[in-house]
């Protein structure tokens, strides 16, 4: 039962952090219908500049901070460079442009801060651990990150539902063309999206300096999860990320706890743990597939 | 009893708030030209869509040559013997001509599953081709890619296209939209010279041409059939003039 | 594809000029010494022969796969797999023995391959355009996920064989023999594609690509010949897993990873979409542009991505349709 509820959190710490992945990449999906590849490389930048600053400065929020902004404004960048051409592109050039962009983006991290990973203290202010109930003891900074990620959720809801640009941005997700009849300034309402986005990556990318190691190239397992995220959710769909992000998170992680346990039950030990570990890496892939087959365009489709 | 190739009953379609389809009923009759006419957004495209299979319907049925083929896909529509040509040109733009009208050609032929010979060596396309293509005016533009041709020219091509299947029913969706005084009076011609070989559902602006091709009107006004009749009798129906030719 | 007279005979010229080039690379690569150049051709004409299965499925059946390294994978674990059950004598699954015959082992790569790619293709053609491309991209992850949990044929340190497959006659051992091996599969594939493109399937196919909406007003189900060729571009790939596995020795999940999904649709591009013998020039351009590029400086990959872009950006017709002279 401990056991259980430790793997809940652990499900949602990482589904939170395929929220803050996918919730950008969605958007940018839905709204300029641009197929991304290199939103990983955001997450990554996020983690390198936030770990180098954290070390220089010596404060966490420095980093954090510093995370966002580096993401933010290489994001806008990239829209303005690269991503703007692409629009009018059929999807086949975006994903080769694009993954041009990850080779660089990988590379550069390399030219820069070298082969070796970089590792990320967690803060002296998040260490250790808590007694959440009677006999369930957690890590402090994953409950950290647990908060942060609702609050970012909090955050975006009110973004959405409250503010003139939040509509804009939703509008524009479910009806382009609506958009520009109503004279919204859609290239700048765009590089605004990108640059959202990739700072939310940004943000994901250095809460997970502490877990992970930081390294050339971490951006592209994330990157999938969160492909997979986005088509259960549905493209250009908030909520469908949010769910999305939920289910994988804990379908993946509760897979990964239980699945070999599982096959114990009825096999012999080594072939359960065989079997019941690749099962459980491939179990949100089938997840993906049954959402599929019941539902092709995803749990909350967007209307086009 | 008249012979009816096609019966549509009771049908109902919502996009949202709107009824493109209001328990619309009305009945085609062989070798006729039945055209469907109602001002714009009266639901005359969706109508055509839900015959071809394209949209669901809601409710109601379609009967054709008394069968229900409402819950037919498209493919199983066209193999029954329904051909459509579309409102918003739709050719092949990557194809020439000549591919565009094979396809045509080899649909209606078979299977497609041949790996090894050229396309248009098929039997079936060699003896058919030319005649195709000439019957819509396209042979010396053959080899042309039809992404290149003028909008008129992709129009021939669309109802030639229409035309090779042989359907039993065939819907063409405003066929003379964007085409000057000449292309109008060519397809005129093409259209009279079909008749008594099938069945033609014509949804059509053009009163002229309406009323100079026509064998039935039926006036869609709302998603719904408000009068169904010869050209002699809708021109005299006063509802009709009041709902529709009124406001012209 | 609409071609002009001229273009056509500079395609002629060009095919001709490089199946030459390809033919005779060996003996004048003997003769000067630099054998080496015989294993990255070798190398070349095998990812050329996935390129050319993937230019199938995108250029002409509008499919945009990410996911086409699984089913070079696929044919390389076959590969692989078959081998080491030979190799141990003991039976597969219980019932078959392995084998390393060249002539059981190939077509058994390429139709499991294809087996793999009815599954997958029936699955991701439920849908279209973005979708299609995330789902490809994430089946094939799946795959390589469950690659590196077979931990019965190394996981995720991979599978060494311990030498090429057999084929009576012939030894595959001899780089110059294998060597022509692969440049006669490449050539048979690029035959039996260049016709399957204007025939009757590819007729219907090119349609479908374009036009899917009008294929099915026609009264042609045309994901099924989408299904079909997705197939058929798996099934190319897997041929060339299992050339790829015999030439390295050696199979690993890197196969499948979906970089390498990447690199192929790369080397489609920068060779010419839609133009089948352009991914054989795409792959040889890649391939060696990163072998010269890795000679100057460890970061090349900091210059490849640039020129990438550049080419998406600048070039629509890749470098085959500069050469021949492709418009439309
Ligand atoms: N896919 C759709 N989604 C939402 N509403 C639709 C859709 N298709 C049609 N409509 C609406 O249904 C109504 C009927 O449209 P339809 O295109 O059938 O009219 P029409 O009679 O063909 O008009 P026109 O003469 O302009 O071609 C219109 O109000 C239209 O806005
Ligand atoms: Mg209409």
């Amino acid at each position: 039962m401990i056991l259980f509820a430790e793997q809940i959190l652990n499900g949602l710490q990482l589904g939170i952090t395929l929220f803050l992945m996918s919730a950008g990449l969605t958007l940018v999906f839905g709204i300029m219908k641009v197929i991304n590849l290199a939103h990983g490389s955001f997450y990554m930048i996020g983690a390198y500049v936030g770990a180098t600053v954290t070390a220089a400065s010596g404060s966490f929020l420095a980093g954090i901070l510093a995370a966002l902004g580096a993401a933010g404004i290489s994001g806008m960048v990239v829209e303005l460079i690269v991503l703007r051409e692409l629009y009018q592109r059929d999807h086949l050039d975006q994903v080769l442009a694009t993954f041009g962009l990850i080779f660089f983006f990988n590379e550069l991290t390399r030219i820069i801060w070298g082969k070796q990973p970089l590792f990320m203290d967690v803060p002296t202010w998040l260490q250790g651990n808590i007694e959440i109930m009677a006999g369930l003891v957690y890590p402090v900074y994953r409950l950290f990150v647990i908060g942060v990620g609702c609050l970012t959720a909090l955050l975006l809801w009110f973004l959405f539902s409250r503010t003139r640009l939040g509509m804009q941005i939703r509008a524009g997700a479910s009806n382009r063309r609506m958009v520009s009849a109503l004279g919204v300034n859609i290239k700048l309402l765009y590089t605004l999206v990108f640059g959202l986005g990739t700072l939310l990556a940004g943000l994901a990318g250095v809460m997970a300096g502490p877990i992970f190691a930081v390294e050339s190239g971490m951006g592209e397992s994330i990157l999938i999860l969160t492909f997979v995220v986005i088509v259960i959710g549905g493209i250009g769909s908030v909520k469908g990320a949010v769910i999305g992000a939920l289910l994988v998170g804990l379908v993946d992680t509760l897979g990964r706890a239980f699945l070999p346990q599982l096959f114990r039950l009825f096999l012999s030990s080594s072939v359960a743990d065989g079997v019941g570990a690749s099962l459980a890496s491939m179990s949100i892939y089938i997840l993906m597939a049954a959402v599929l087959i019941l539902r092709p365009k995803g749990l909350f489709p967007s209307h086009d | 009893m008249a012979d009816y190739i096609l019966q549509v009953r009771n049908l109902c379609k919502s996009f949202g708030a709107v009824q493109a389809s209001a328990n619309l009923s009305f009945s085609v009759e062989r070798r006729n030209i039945h055209a469907l006419i109602g001002p714009n957004g009266a639901g005359k495209t969706t109508i055509v869509n839900q015959l071809s299979g394209e949209l669901e319907q809601d409710s109601g049925s379609i009967l054709f040559n008394s069968v229900d083929i409402s819950s037919y896909p498209v493919y199983r529509r066209v193999a029954a013997g329904l051909g459509r040509s579309f409102q918003i040109t739709s050719v092949f733009d990557n194809l020439s001509v000549a591919e565009n009208m094979a396809l045509a050609i080899l649909a209606g032929d078979g299977h497609n599953y041949r790996f090894w010979n050229h396309a248009c060596n098929a039997a079936s396309v060699k003896r058919e081709l030319a005649a195709a293509l000439s019957r819509v005016d396209l042979i010396d533009k053959a080899d042309r890619s039809a992404g290149a041709l003028s909008h008129g020219e992709k129009r021939q091509l669309e109802v030639g296209m229409a035309l090779v299947g042989k359907p039993e029913l065939l819907m063409l969706d405003e066929p003379m939209a964007g085409l000057g005084a000449g292309g109008t009076v060519e397809l005129m011609k093409l259209i009279r010279q079909l008749k008594g070989q099938m069945t033609i559902l014509l949804v059509e602006h053009d009163m002229d041409v309406v009323f100079a091709l026509a064998d039935r009107i039926s006036v869609i006004v709302y998603g719904a059939c408000i009068a169904s009749g010869s050209p002699e009798e809708i021109r005299g129906n006063p509802e009709v003039q009041q709902a529709y030719l009124g406001e012209n | 594809m609409i071609e002009s007279p001229s273009s056509s005979k500079k395609k002629l010229i060009l095919v001709t000029a490089g199946a030459l080039f390809l033919a005779a690379l060996p003996v004048a690569a003997t003769w000067s010494g630099d054998v080496y150049l015989i294993s990255l051709f070798t190398r070349v004409i095998i990812y050329a022969l996935a390129a050319v299965s993937l230019d199938l499925l995108i250029g002409y059946g509008g499919l945009i796969s990410l996911g086409h390294a699984a089913f070079v994978g696929i044919g390389g674990y076959v590969t692989g797999i078959l081998y080491v059950h030979g190799f141990e004598g003991e039976p597969l699954l219980g019932l078959f023995g392995g084998t390393d015959n060249a002539l059981v082992v190939w077509p058994l790569a390429v139709l499991v391959a294809a087996g793999f790619a009815l599954v997958i293709g029936s699955l991701s053609l439920r849908t279209s355009g973005m979708h299609f491309i995330m789902i490809t991209l994430a089946f094939a992850q799946m795959l390589y996920y469950f690659a590196v949990g077979l931990e019965k044929y190394g996981g995720d340190d991979g599978l060494p064989l311990y030498s090429r497959n057999s084929l009576p006659g012939l030894d595959l051992g001899d780089d110059l023999q294998f060597y022509y091996v692969c440049l006669f599969c490449l050539a048979l594939f690029l035959i039996l594609t260049s016709r399957l493109v204007s025939s009757r399937f590819g007729l219907v196919l090119r349609g479908a690509a374009g036009n899917m909406r009008r294929i099915l007003t026609l009264g042609i189900p045309g994901r099924r010949y989408q299904l079909v060729c997705f197939m058929i571009g798996g099934a190319g790939a897997g041929l060339a897993g299992a050339l790829l596995a015999n030439q390295t020795e050696y199979v690993s999940p890197t196969l499948l990873h979906w970089t390498v999904s990447g690199e192929l649709m790369v080397m489609v591009l920068l060779g010419g979409l839609g133009s089948l013998f352009g991914p054989v020039l795409g792959a040889a351009v890649y391939l060696l542009l990163e072998e010269i590029l890795a000679m100057y400086t460890e970061h090349w990959m900091a210059y490849l991505g640039p020129i990438l872009i550049l080419v998406v950006l600048f070039a629509k017709h890749g470098l085959f349709g500069v050469l021949t002279g492709r418009e439309d």
